[in-house]
């Protein structure tokens, strides 16, 4: 089975759901304490996928991922050069960009349009992409939920799409996911591990199985 | 030294500027580095060299009120090599204060020029213990101290006090024994009143005859707990914290989520919370009917947005899904709002009982204590009069959700590793909920009793902090565990991996005394070593039970005579009555708040708080798929309609304990596996309002009887009046009722969603004639006290027990209780959820409010099967049609009018 690293840091409030979705689809999802990475009794690059899940890491004070994203600094190069496929869901994606996984100072996750959170299904429609998470999905329209207060992504540069939302935004923007240059990569600010068996979803997991 | 870095969006031009505040002794650290990485994204923000120094409002927390960001602060600072000490987070605001954000004296501390601090660190000073020989003082002296102490003690009960004292032989007592009895005794921890009266045994006993199988406890733990399938266990706790949240909205109500999922993780030997209530009911949107009571309470719209606000903040963290969401107003909440919350949680059967302490078990606080929370439970207790509502501000802590997440996770590590004996929330009135761990002798399980605490070894937010209020004062994210001490170092392992504090701060005894005492440098603690440095209470358990109870008597209410006459309703004055009952602030649009609320985390969600083609209709029943590989679903449901009750208390009580079952009922869920939970808010300046709540409790607990639905759980809260330069303003006597339920599959629930054209639309069950106390009275000012008519109790068992069978059949294309807003807000609701029309003949028969009866959905192939089944309990409502549209006897109403009448009811009350 694939070893799945999906990391957790105080505050992290959606690694079962996304340890499910793993498990869902034949891996073996382990959680990893950031604090574990940081002793050195962890490798980061000790498994096949990584993982960043949502929630509010370190109450997401100061901003959504800056001090999570602080946290792992180190490490993220030695993720980048081993070239394992990751998926960065919501704060995860918040801490990804922060942290520089997806290139440095050509994305932002700002506050949503509404200034406030925003809990509700999401359509996404899967763009042409390089994206190992969407292969074969390109076309089709995945439902799963959003929810987030700072969704919306801002580009200042060069971005890879994979989807774009469909109908309503849930944060105002268009881009609903987007991927590394190489393809491995993928930072999403909904859900596709909420609900639980959510076949949509799970497509999308199955991918980065398949990948590796 | 103190050191600042300001930052602001590069978008919005600067208008508004963040202030890191850093206390950092260490000389020279590098705030540039600091800056560049920590505290600004160079991509959407800009640093501020140098703040204006005009027109400017510069808000953060006072010193007493700790800035939950600190400790992210601390870590992630000291992650890139520099020590902060403490730091706080503040706004800077260029000219004027945008009019949404609310700024609370009690809580911030404001600035208009750029402060020069000292320090951010919450000062103290050391005050010493104080001793009172309460002998000396006579009756009128007493209550003088009662007052001044803010014990909301009586006379009787401050005279036993000095009995006390004279029984103990040790002297004139300390303060730390005035508050400590204060808080025991108090309505809040006691239940004075309902004790009083002998109510609460009157739902035990109800519960007891029923005798359901699926009972796992009731009325002993933080929370009820309810059999599910296999060896798991649900747990419920419903709570109101209305006291502060009036005058602190966004503390109170951070509080009060917070609370509710302390019960349910602090249940038993530890539960995981799976679902999450939200119910306020708010003074004035609907009404302006004491304008003299304005200064004293805050705005309702200000209440209505701190309220979500809190709610998001500090809900959507905890990663808990919220099941139902909602908001109401009634003139009565003006005061004190109706601030209600709940949470549903899941555990083992083996771990699902009230854990109890052993001999030598170690006493172990989390996190720290500060000079807020002081208070909590007494002056929840009291009446809200001016004293207390303009007052010390501190009896209510800023709940902190950081923590206690952690916490959350932390907590069912201990419980599967076997660490604890016990453990207990510090809620209303701290300490001595630990105390309450170490009472074990009433629940008859072995244990004598007994704690040893040093408050000397208790961690504290600032130096001086008195021993009293290290006992009583709340602190929201401090917790007791009775750490078993063959497992002691495990534990702190497990505190430590989830980065809590964790302190022994005493020892359970068995010699069943509470003891207290202050020696920070004893270096040794055992069963039996003495009590060393300053002893502030030594007393044994049995002296709390001699708290006397208030002899109120219930007054019955005089005679009614109503005068009010309802207009006629006709096919003509439909479509304008109809947007006024669609367009009330309960029953419009809420959707901006529930969705501000994370209702899909967990990944278990099937049905709540919202559903429709544009998912904003609100779910009458919230179901969920708690365990992975298993169908089994939990539901839940809840009702509170504030105009019934203040027209009819007793009937509104029956009738809300019939709409949260039949919501459970319709659905597919059988009777007997519905339990219930009980949340009264009253009023004490009411002279009939006793009666009232006897009159309740006791239809309560005949209906669960006759239902066969148990109460497990429930809370009261009797002082919901307010005083206001001689205007009394009273809550209307009522009662939340809330159900949960477990189905063995829940793709078998019978879904809200009309399903198809074609298909008949029936209402089934009792259908009440009146508008009294309905929605559209309220909105045409036609309210006061009568009597409503509803179902009898026997009427109401004998058609749930015949709505569950058929329901069970898989009858019902889609169902929906009638209840709020009577069958048009159904209709209406129905329309916008599903893109769907309906055309119906019925006009005056759309508007009162049937509780207790459903709408439902029926294929015409077996129309009649239904229509013989419930002969006499029966009405044709309608066709469902295939365009948006609703015909009242052929003719449309205009559906733009009711759709923004309906779509800005809320959001303009409350939006900014």
């Amino acid at each position: 089975m694939k070893k799945v690293f999906v990391i957790y840091w105080p505050g992290i409030n959606c690694e079962e759901e996304t340890m499910a979705a793993f498990r869902a689809v034949g891996a073996d999802p382990q959680l990893v304490f950031v604090r574990d990475l940081i002793s050195g009794k962890i490798k980061i690059t000790d498994c096949d996928l990584i993982c960043f899940p949502g929630g509010f890491s370190y109450g997401d004070h100061i901003d959504t991922g800056i001090v999570a994203a602080v946290m792992i600094q180190e490490f993220i190069q030695a993720l980048l050069e081993a070239k394992i496929p990751g998926i960065f869901i919501c704060n995860g994606f918040q801490i990804a960009v922060r942290a520089g996984i997806f290139g440095n100072n050509n994305l932002a996750l700002v506050q949503n349009d509404s200034g406030v959170f925003c809990s509700r299904p999401a359509k996404h429609f899967v763009e042409k992409s390089n994206c190992l998470w969407t292969a074969g999905l390109e076309g089709r329209t995945l439902k799963f939920p959003a929810a987030h207060h700072a969704g919306k992504v801002t580009t200042f540069g060069h971005v890879n799409r994979v989807m774009r939302y469909e109908g309503l935004s849930p944060n105002g923007g268009e881009i609903a996911a987007v991927t590394n240059p190489n393809g491995t990569l993928l930072g999403i600010m909904d859900h596709p591990e909420r609900p639980i068996g959510n076949k949509d979803g799970l497509e999308i997991f199955r991918n980065g199985i398949k990948a590796v | 030294m103190i050191y600042s870095i300001a930052v602001r969006p590069k978008e919005k031009n600067g208008s508004v500027i963040k202030v890191y505040y850093l206390e950092i002794s260490k000389e020279n650290p590098d705030i540039d580095l600091l800056a560049n990485t920590l505290f600004h994204n160079p991509l959407t923000e800009e640093l501020v060299p140098e703040l204006p120094q005009e027109n400017i409002t510069i808000v953060m927390r006072n010193n007493a009120v700790l800035d939950s960001a600190q400790k992210s602060i601390i870590d992630g600072c000291r992650r890139l090599g520099v020590e902060v000490e403490a730091a706080k987070v503040a706004h800077c605001y260029i000219g004027e204060v945008p009019a949404s954000v609310f700024i609370n004296p009690l809580i911030h501390v404001k600035y208009h020029e750029v402060p020069q601090l000292e320090t951010l660190k919450p000062r103290g000073s050391k005050v010493p213990m104080e001793v009172v020989d309460l002998r000396e003082y006579d009756d009128k002296g007493l209550m003088q101290m009662s007052e001044d102490r803010d014990l909301s003690l009586s006379l009787k009960q401050m005279r036993e006090l000095v009995l006390i004292q004279m029984d103990l032989e040790q002297g004139p007592v300390s303060d730390v024994f005035l508050d400590i009895f204060a808080a025991r005794w108090s309505d809040h921890c006691c239940h004075t009143t309902w004790l009083s009266c002998g109510l609460l045994n009157m739902l035990k006993r109800a519960t007891e005859v029923i005798a359901n199988p699926n009972l796992v406890s009731a009325y002993y733990d933080n929370a009820g707990g309810w059999a599910f399938y296999d060896n798991l266990v649900l747990c419920i706790s419903i709570e109101t914290h209305n006291s502060p949240t009036g005058k602190e909205p966004y503390g109170g109500q951070i509080t009060k989520l917070l609370g509710n999922i302390r019960d349910i993780f602090e249940f038993a030997l530890g539960a995981k919370p799976i679902g999450s209530l939200e119910l306020t009911v708010l003074g004035e949107l609907a009404r302006k009917k004491f304008p003299e009571i304005a200064g004293f309470t805050l705005d309702a719209d200000i209440v209505a947005r701190e309220t979500i606000r809190a709610i998001a903040d500090a809900g959507d963290p905890m990663g808990i899904p919220m099941m139902l969401a909602s908001m109401d107003s009634h003139p009565g909440y003006s005061g004190k709002p109706f601030a209600l919350g709940g949470n549903v949680g899941i555990t083992r059967k083996e771990v699902a009982q009230k854990g109890v302490p052993r001999i030598g078990d170690w006493a172990v606080v989390l996190n720290w204590t500060g000079n807020d929370g002081y208070h909590g439970a007494t002056v929840s207790s009291g009446g809200l009069t001016e004293k207390t509502d303009t007052g010390d501000a501190n009896h209510v802590q800023m709940g902190d959700t950081f923590p206690q997440q952690k916490l959350m996770r932390a907590r069912l590590e201990l419980r599967d590793n076997d660490c604890l004996s016990a453990g207990n929330d510090f809620g209303a009135a701290g300490f001595t909920s630990f105390m309450e761990i170490a009472e074990a002798t009433k629940r008859g399980v072995g244990y004598a009793g007994g704690v040893k605490l040093n408050f000397g070894w208790v961690p504290t937010k600032c130096v001086g902090i008195p021993d009293k209020i290290i006992a009583v004062g709340e602190s929201q994210e401090r917790f007791g565990h009775v750490v078993k001490p063959e497992k002691l170092e495990e534990a702190m392992a497990i505190y430590e991996k989830y980065e809590l504090m964790a302190t022994v701060v005493g020892i359970f005894t068995g010699n069943n005394r509470v003891q207290i005492f202050n020696d920070p440098d004893a270096t040794k603690l055992t069963v039996e070593s003495p009590l060393t440095g300053v002893v502030s209470f030594d007393v044994p358990y049995e002296m709390f039970d001699r708290c006397p109870l208030p002899t109120a008597k219930p007054v019955a209410p005089p005679t009614l005579s109503p005068q009010i006459v309802f207009p006629k309703i006709e096919k003509k004055n439909v479509e304008e009555l109809a947007i006024q009952v669609v367009g009330s602030f309960a029953l419009a649009n809420q959707a901006w708040a529930t969705t501000q609320y994370d209702s899909t985390v967990q990944g278990i969600t099937k049905q709540g708080p919202l559903y429709g083609k544009n998912y904003n209709i609100p779910s009458s029943l919230a179901v969920l798929k708690p365990v992975e590989d298993k169908n089994w679903g939990v539901t839940f449901s809840s009702s509170f309609a504030p105009w019934q009750f203040d027209v009819d208390p007793v009937a509104a009580a029956f009738n809300a304990v019939a709409d949260a079952v039949i919501k459970q009922i319709v659905a597919g869920v059988s009777m007997e596996d519905i339990c219930l939970a009980d949340n009264f808010y009253t009023p004490d300046k009411d002279p009939y309002a006793l009666w009232y709540l006897c009159e309740q409790v006791k239809l309560l607990a005949e209906t669960s009887v006759a239902f066969g639905a148990p109460f497990i759980t429930g809370k009261d809260s009797s002082h919901g009046s307010g005083e206001y330069n001689g205007t009394i303003v009273n809550v209307p006597p009522g009662v939340c009722v809330s159900a949960l339920g477990k189905v063995p599959d829940f793709h078998k629930i019978t879904p809200h969603l009309w399903s198809s054209p074609g298909n008949k639309l029936y209402s089934i069950g009792y259908q009440t004639k009146t508008l009294k106390g309905s929605i559209l009275a309220s909105e045409l000012d036609l309210i006061e006290r009568d009597q409503i008519d509803t179902m009898t109790i026997g009427q109401g068992a004998r058609f749930l027990k015949e709505l569950e069978v058929f329901t069970q059949a898989g009858h019902f294309a889609s169902a929906v209780p009638v209840n709020r807003g009577g069958l048009i807000q159904k209709l209406f609701e129905g329309v916008q959820a599903s893109g769907f029309g309906v055309k119906t003949d019925l006009v005056e028969e759309l508007f009162p409010e049937s509780f207790g009866s459903v709408l439902v959905e029926v294929s015409p192939k077996i129309s009649g099967l239904v229509e013989g089944y419930f002969n006499g309990e029966i009405e044709l409502v309608g066709e469902i049609t295939a365009t948006p549209e609703i015909a009242v006897q052929g003719t449309n109403l205009d559906m733009n009018k009711l759709f923004n009448a309906w779509n800005s009811g809320f959001t303009r009350k409350v939006v900014v």
